[in-house]
């Protein structure tokens, strides 16, 4: 490597804020600037950049160190609880940090509601198209390519436009309560859903009931849930019913 | 959690998110090195030396986390695949101790790895203080007004002591090239 440069404390703190991104649009242009002109200038940057990483690396080594004690004072190597903070180290502020990534952790992991939509959930097969039933459609049957292509959003919108001369109509109420159950909007499916699941003369009123039950589920409403779930005639009654009355 | 947020952590350091990626994936970790004829030392050695792996692949962008298990597959796989590559190595059956191979392409890597433990070797010679200082600014990334709140500085004196403590550093570091 070269001989010692001297780096005067206006070079350090102008690199050091260069490095760190820290410069404006044209403060950093005019650096850039000088820094092709002078070799010198670039070799100390250079310096002081490998300089600043070392730190860095060391340190965070020094750090897996720190986690690995404190991982050995519990003799099974449990998992370390959130809500242990042993670490007097740490300045409160670092504390603060840490409970609020451990939130952000937490709550984005799926609940267990979720967990039990998830492993019941699967989506309606839809209808044959070009069905020639009454009161068929042919608005109502491109909402259902949109909708088995996955195209949600877009059979929502042509099939709530219909709903508005239809309001009563279980097919829409059904096929747009489980598009809106597809789409993440279980408050909203369960409107729809539960006009259907209480018309017993419906051909939806089963999977109806079937899919009120897993929305309210995602709501975490489980006596309403539970209520759908008799009211149905799906498979896997027993089975959800099961799981619900274990939670 | 996010991407990005995932990325921030290890760019910040963030020591709650670290500890605990470190201490639940250790585990799995180790009872795959002492399950494949490795001891205790080795595993830790192994786990660190991966985990350091994936930090730094995360901060340059050579690998995109597009979520927490993503993470821990990767932290897993960098692991097992140096553990497998040492019993595997010439190393291993002379009972030579575990000296990590790291998979660096060509002279520059390995230039810049031996360039880092030079740094990190001067820095174990410096006081208490400068110590302090520098891990708060350059790892723990703390503000210089947090810093100066610190110690009981002012933001100027607490500028001005991180410029003396690398210098220190330099003349250190340089001592040492003879």
């Amino acid at each position: 490597m070269n001989l010692k440069q001297d780096i005067s404390q206006a070079d350090f703190e102008r690199i050091e804020k260069y490095l760190f991104d820290k410069m404006g649009e044209n403060e950093k242009l005019f650096f850039e600037k000088e820094l092709k002109e002078t070799p010198a200038l670039n070799a100390k940057l250079d310096e002081l950049k490998l300089i600043f990483e070392g730190i860095e690396k060391a340190e965070f080594k020094e750090k897996l160190n720190q986690f690995h004690r404190e991982m050995g004072k519990d003799s099974n190597l449990r998992i370390v609880k959130t809500t242990s903070f042993n670490w007097k180290s740490f300045a409160v502020a670092a504390s603060i940090i840490f409970i609020a990534v451990i939130s952000v952790i937490l709550y984005n992991r799926p609940n267990a509601n979720e967990r039990l939509f998830a492993a019941y959930y699967k989506t309606d097969p839809g209808l044959v198209t070009a069905m020639s039933s009454k009161g068929m459609d042919y608005e109502f049957e491109r909402g259902m390519v949109d909708f088995k292509s996955g195209e949600f959003q877009s059979a929502v919108n042509r099939w709530e436009a219909l709903l508005a001369g239809n309001p009563n109509s279980d097919t829409l109420n059904y096929f747009l309560g489980t598009a809106y159950l597809e789409l993440g909007y279980s408050a909203q499916a369960i409107q729809n859903l539960h006009k259907v699941s209480e018309n017993s003369q419906s051909k939806f009123v089963d999977d109806a009931n079937w899919y009120l039950a897993l929305a309210y589920i995602l709501e975490d409403k489980k006596d309403e849930a539970r209520q759908a779930l008799i009211r149905t005639n799906h498979p896997l009654k027993a089975e959800l019913l099961n799981q619900l009355d274990e939670k | 959690m996010s991407s990005q947020k995932i990325i921030e952590c290890f760019r910040n350091n963030d020591s709650g998110f670290l500890g605990i990626l470190y201490q639940s994936q250790f585990p799995k970790l180790r009872r795959f090195v002492l399950a494949n004829n490795g001891n205790e030392d080795q595993a830790k050695d192994v786990f660190q030396e991966a985990f350091i792996i994936t930090w730094e692949n995360i901060r340059k962008g050579m690998f995109i986390p597009s979520s927490n298990s993503d993470v821990n597959a990767y932290l897993f796989r960098v692991g097992k695949n140096k553990w497998l590559d040492y019993v595997r190595s010439s190393g291993f059956k002379k009972n030579i101790s575990l000296e990590i191979q790291h998979d660096r392409f060509g002279e520059e890597a390995e230039d810049k790895e031996s360039a880092l433990q030079w740094v990190e070797k001067g820095l174990k010679t410096l006081g208490e203080k400068c110590r302090d200082l520098l891990k708060r600014f350059y790892y723990r990334k703390e503000s210089m007004s947090m810093i100066a709140n610190n110690f009981g500085w002012t933001e100027q004196t607490a500028r001005n002591n991180k410029y003396r403590c690398i210098q220190q550093l330099r003349d250190e570091l340089y001592k040492m090239k003879d």
